[in-house]
Order: C-alpha cells, then structure tokens, then sequence
C-alpha cells in the first residue's frame, strides 16, 4: 500500500472513504487500513461507508452479495465466462439463438488488420499531453481522467499522458482494488477531497475515472460502461479474455483505436441522449420517415439483422428482425465509430463489429456507407460474405429514395433538424430534455442564450447530471416530481409511466408560471411526436 | 500476430512485464530494486509496506536479433507477516515471480517453499487446460558480499531450484552492486523468449487454409 498512499500524501487528500459493496463488512478491512495509513500519513482519517446500492440500474450488480462469487468463478474458468459476463438477460438470449461465427484470436488479428485498421486515418502524433506521466505535476491539472488496465494492472490505455510510463501509477490503482478484493468485496468508488476515483471492474479489465468535476460515482461508472462496451465492441468479450489469458499485451490489439476511446470519452461529457440512454432522432416529418422507413425494409437483404439511418448521433429510421432488439447503448457505440472516422465517407466500408449488449461473444458484420453528406446507412449482418448482397441492397434503397425525391427531403431535414426552445412557443422555457420510456427515444433543442456560452453549458449538463442521477438512482421510492431552484435556473422534473421530462426556467419565475409552461411544453411535445421521435 | 503488427507500425516490438519480487522480511528485496533502478543503496533497513512499484526500461535483443523495447513493472512486496494478507491478488498475471532470499540467512532460504506455493496457489490459472506454464519461477540469493557468514551454498540452492522447476538461479550483492543488472536483464530475456515461442504454438496450430489468407493479407509485414 505504500505507493498508494505516497500519492495520497503527495496530493494531499484529506480524507479517504472505501465505497464498497458487501455490506458485511469485516472490521479487520479498517484496521489494516488504519495501520498501514497511519504509519505514513498521520493526518489521514480512514472512514469506510458502506453503500447503498439497492436501486443501482446495473443489472448484474443487483445481487450485491453474490457479485463476488460471479468475479471468482470467471477468473477461475475462461470458458464459462462470457455467460456469467453478460450483461443483459433478455438480450444474451436473442444473442445465443443466432449462430454468430467465434473467430480465434488469430482470425480476430487479421480482421482487425485487414478491416478496421485500414480504415483508421494515419496515426499521427495523436495525443496533446503524451509526454506527460504521473511523475509530471500538469498531469494532476487534468480534471478527468480515465484509465484502463488489466486485473494485473498492466496499462492498456490513459486519456492523458503516455499509459506505459503511467504503470506504475495504474499498478497502484489495481492494488488498490485488489486490496479490497482480497477481503472478498469490490471497490467501487474513493472519495478525497475534490476528487473521486471510480472503479469498473470488468474481468479482466479494469477501468477507472478520477475526475474532480463534481460529478457522481454513478453518473461516472455509467460513463466507464460505455467506455467497456466500446472496447469489447472492437475485440468481443470472448477475446479479451482469450488475449488476456494467453497473455498477448491487450494494447497490440487495440493500437490505432485510442481515438475511438478519445472521442467518445469527449461526447458521454457533453451528449444528452447518452446521459438518458436514449437515442436522439433526426427531426422529420411523418411521412416521409415512413416511405424511407418501408423501403429499407422491403429492399434489405434477407441476412440483415439490423438496418439503421443516421445522421451523426441521430436516428433517422431503424430497421430490424422482429426477435432481435438493439440498446442505445449499443447504438451510440456504432455512431460514435462510424462518426470517429472520416475515411468512410468516402466508400463503402465492411467491418467486424461486436454489439456488447447484442451478444458480446462473436463479431457481426457492419456494412458502412454514406448515401449522402450526413447521412450514412448501416446494416448488421451475421454472414461476413454478404457485403456484395448488402451494397447492392444499398444500391437499391437510394435508387427508390431517389425516385420518390426522398434525398432532397433528407438533405433538408438535415439542414434543420436543430430546434431552439423558443421555437416551442413556451413561455420562459430556457431549455429542455425529453425522454420515452416506452421507446428510449429522446429529444431536446439546441443550447441557446444563456447557455450558448461553453462554460453555461456545461454547468447545465453537469447539474442535469445530478438531477438525472437523483430521479433514477434515489435509494426512497422514485420521484414523480422534482423541482430544482438553484442561483441560475429552476428544473422541473416530471416522471411518468411513460416519459421523462426535464424543463430549465429562470430562477426568477414563480412557481404557477414554471407548471404553466411545463404542460404548455407537454402539449407541445405531443404535438410534435410524430417528427420528433421514430414511430 | 500482434507482434508483426507491431512490429510493422512501430519498427521495434514493445513490451510490458509484470514482475513481483518475493521473499521474506529483510532479504533485500527493496535495496535489489533501488540499486537496479536508482543505482543506490539503502543501507537503512525499512520495511515495505503492502507494496510499493518501480520501473525500468530495457532494450533487449530478441531470437532474431532484433531489437524489442522492455518495460519492466516490479511489484516490490512487502516481506513482513503481518502484510501477507494483502498479496492474494497481487500475483495476478505476472509475468515473472521472483523469489529472494539471503544467502546468510538458513530460514529465509526454507521459507521459499512457501512463499513458491503462495505464488502458484495464488497466481496459476485454476483451469488446467490453459497455457501451461504462463509464469516463470527465478530464484534470487541475495547479500553474498558477505561471504564469510554464508549459509546455504550455491550448490544446494541449485539442488532447490531443479527440484522446483525454477527456470535460472541468480546471485547478488545489492550493496556492492554484484549481478543486480544483469540478474533483471537476463530474466527479461527469458520472458521474451517464452513469449515469442508462446506465439508461434498458434500459429502452427491453425487451419492451413486461414494461414494462406492470412500470409496473403500481411505479406508484407511477415518477416519469415
């Protein structure tokens, strides 16, 4: 423990708090602690908090007591492991019926070698602060960091600073876990001071974010969980084990995908349908969405699992086989590497993708290609030979949407398919988010004045954050209302059976103007379903 | 594979090792590493606590000849009893363990037999049907500067070591600087070479057919 705690001192954390999970808790956990710290550091308290973690949305955290045992037996037995990992019940299910190819690592290597990676652009000198490492004072300036590692804290990537000469600092934060680990508990998150560490434990990696931006351990872990998706979306669960047994460096297999990790790290800090798992749609009337809608589907080949239109991280039209469904999650992580990439605008690309949430054991088949400007269309197959099938589908789509003059359309919506909150027509309302329960879509408009401004912006995202944090994650009975007056804006919350809604007003308006609106803004959101949401 | 990619992109082959360094309390496993790493020795004796991390980086030549970048990580754990409870983990995924003793010191000599267990309790991959050997086991005598108060001769040290299936027997003076370098290079070396002969069992292994493809792929960064 010595190297931990020689950061905590040098930081100057004044106080550490253990999260963990199990609740039966031995006290001997402390007393080593307090010997251990005590000995370096005598101005350093040790409190342990156990945490409460019954309304947590992490499905396979729900048995806290049994979390454990579920870590044990994967490391223990590889082949076993993608069963027990999977995240999702009901989708490891529709994952399991279709037969999805289990390429070996070798057949992985040349994949990514042939496929993904001649699709990268150059790797140029890539990061801003790659010279720096824990030993240099600025890489304790960066407000947000994420790290990952392997259980055997080797280091696989850092979003600042070269992740080699930070080995020895992510080797303290896997001690760190597997000090708790070895009391047969997991660690969740540390507090010190201004600062928060969280920890994602996904055997065998390890993530961790240390950010003093104030937001919570949940709103942060939710965020290490897209970051997880991502990689297993590019190797596959299966095969992060495979290389991790057989002892392959994880950062052969992932080099020239940092900026993958790069910018989705930079959008979970800044986009609105992630921070709701939901998907945002491209703005666009009824029929139109419909005709493009009908034609993907009856012109998609018969291997087609999934047919998506999108337009950045916007949903235009979503087809699918009707026993398989697909989750935001799983969306954004497609979005964020097909938008991550500029080479695809330029031809047809055909790439093995993992779906992490679909079935996170073998590789599906992603056809790529932008049939305009902005507007790219993506279809999964499970047979890799099926690209000519699929381009020539392709083919097809864009020359009926041609005929029926839905590409001018599209180009159109494209233009416009931000709306401010003014053009709601309700009073006061300054800004908004909406989300569906029924369907994971979600809405909201442009950041305008007062939050045109960066900084305005982010204190709004950060304090949505809290809030969306507070309405899901409250360990009491979940809010139907909640009302936040603050010095710069009042959010009303309203939280139904079948929606989520988050409306920001001035500080100044009375509360009877604030509940006007809102079902002014209500209406207003019904009345526009049809445009602003896939039916 | 990996590492013709590598090799292809970065011109030279890069790896990291995890090495933990154990041994009982006072063998000098702390005074080894900072003579190694820091050049310089301590001649205080101070406990480590838990456990405390050093690096180095070494560039090695390979089988080939060519030359591969290191990055060694050593654990350096604590020794003492009371600590133990802290190293479960610890042992995880290591590349190398490297097991210390005092040459002047018969007990910490014994001990190795536990501590050789603790590691393969801890560290071996339960399942048998995963790679064989995935660590390696070298055993360090420490403090033969002191030659005269020497205890466990170098002979019956070795007789451990080949009843142990530990792969090289080393032995050091982290005081006045004897072996220590060239001790962690050479451990470097073998692990590289395991890794490298680790490689080639799938390859050889594989479907003729996908070998084809595969050599059609990437001939031009295969080097054979």
């Amino acid at each position: 423990m010595a190297g931990i705690l020689k950061y905590a001192s040098t930081r100057d954390f004044g106080k550490l708090d253990f999260h963990t999970v199990d609740r039966s808790m031995s006290t001997s956990n402390v007393d080593i602690l307090d010997s251990t710290m005590s000995s370096k550091t005598t101005s350093t308290t040790t409190t342990t908090n156990i945490k409460d973690d019954s309304n947590n949305n992490n499905n396979n955290n729900n048995n806290n007591n049994n979390n454990n045992q579920t870590t044990t037996t994967t490391t223990n037995n590889p082949s076993t492991s993608t069963t027990t990992l999977n995240e999702d019940d009901d989708s490891s299910e529709s994952g399991s019926t279709l037969d999805i190819p289990k390429p070996s690592i070798d057949d992985m290597l040349n994949k990514i070698d042939e496929s993904a990676l001649a699709h990268l652009d150059k790797p140029a000198s890539r990061k801003k602060y790659a010279h720096e490492d824990s030993s240099t004072p600025s890489w304790f300036k960066h407000s947000k960091h994420f790290l990952i590692f392997s259980f055997s804290g080797k280091p696989i990537y850092s979003r600042y600073g070269d992740e080699v000469a930070l080995n020895t600092f992510m080797a303290t934060l896997s001690a760190m876990s597997s000090f708790i680990e070895s009391q047969k508990d997991e660690l969740r998150h540390i507090k010190t001071g201004d600062y928060v560490f969280v920890y994602l434990h996904r055997d065998p990696l390890c993530l961790v974010s240390i950010a003093n931006t104030g937001e919570t351990p949940a709103i942060i872990s939710r965020q290490l969980e897209y970051i997880h998706s991502l990689i297993v979306s590019m190797l596959t669960q299966s095969n992060i084990k495979a290389v991790f047994d057989a002892k392959y460096d994880l950062r052969d297999l992932l080099g020239g995908t940092d900026k993958f990790l790069d910018n989705l790290i930079k959008t979970i800090d800044k986009d609105i349908s992630i921070l709701l798992n939901s998907v945002n749609c491209l703005r666009l009337n009824y029929t139109p969405r419909n005709d493009i809608t009908n034609i993907i589907q009856s012109n998609k080949h018969e291997s087609v699992l999934f047919a998506l239109l999108v337009s950045g991280n916007k949903l235009i039209s979503f087809v699918k086989q009707k026993k398989y469904s697909l989750k935001p999650q799983d969306i954004h992580i497609v979005m964020n590497f097909v938008s991550s990439t500029s080479s695809f605008r330029e031809s047809e690309a055909w790439i093995p993708i993992c779906l992490p949430n679909f079935n996170n054991t073998g590789f599906l088949h992603l056809y790529i290609c932008y049939i305009l400007p902005d507007v790219c269309l993506l279809l999964f197959s499970a047979l890799p030979e099926s690209f000519y099938h699929l381009s020539n589908c392709k083919n097809l789509i864009v020359k009926e949407m041609e005929s029926k003059g839905l590409m001018e359309e599209l180009t159109k919506a494209v233009q416009n398919h931000g709306y401010t909150s003014a053009m709601t027509g309700v009073p006061h309302l300054l800004h908004f988010m909406y989300r569906s329960r029924t369907s994971y879509f979600s809405t909201s408009p442009k950041f305008t004045a007062p939050y045109s401004d960066k900084k305005e912006r982010k204190r709004l995202f950060r304090l949505y954050q809290h809030i969306v944090d507070r309405v899901n994650n409250s360990c009491s009975k979940p809010h139907k209302y909640f009302y936040h007056t603050s010095r710069y804006e009042t959010v009303i919350v309203a939280v139904s059976s079948t929606h989520e809604i988050y409306a920001t007003f001035s500080p100044l308006e009375t509360k009877q103007t604030v509940f006007e609106s809102f079902s002014f803004l209500l209406q207003w959101i019904k009345d526009n379903e049809s445009s602003l949401f896939l039916q | 594979m990996s590492q013709t990619y590598v090799n292809h992109n970065q011109q030279q082959k890069k790896y990291l090792f995890k090495i933990i360094l154990i041994g009982s309390s006072g063998v000098g496993k702390t005074s080894l590493l900072s003579q190694y790493v820091h050049k310089r020795y301590i001649q205080q004796h101070k406990a480590t606590i838990g456990v405390d991390f050093l690096t180095k980086d070494l560039q090695l030549k390979d089988s080939k000849g060519e030359t591969c970048s290191v990055t060694l990580q050593i654990w350096d754990t604590a020794g003492q009893e009371r600590f133990q409870s802290l190293g479960s983990a610890f042992y995880r995924g290591a590349d190398c363990c490297v097991l210390t003793y005092d040459v002047n010191d018969q007990t910490s000599f014994e001990n190795l037999d536990r501590w050789k267990n603790d590691f393969i309790h801890q560290a071996a991959p339960s399942s048998p049907s995963s790679s064989p050997i995935p660590y390696q086991l070298v055993v360090i005598g420490n403090k033969i500067d002191m030659e005269n108060q020497r205890c466990v001769s170098q002979k019956r040290a070795q007789a451990w070591c080949t009843e142990n299936s530990v792969i090289s027997y080393f032995e050091t003076s982290a005081k006045d600087h004897q072996l220590v370098e060239q001790t962690f290079e050479s451990i470097a070396r073998q692990i590289v070479l395991a890794i490298e002969k680790q490689f080639i069992i799938p390859y050889q292994n594989a479907d003729p057919n996908k070998v084809d493809i595969k050599k059609s792929a990437n001939n031009e960064k295969e080097k054979k």
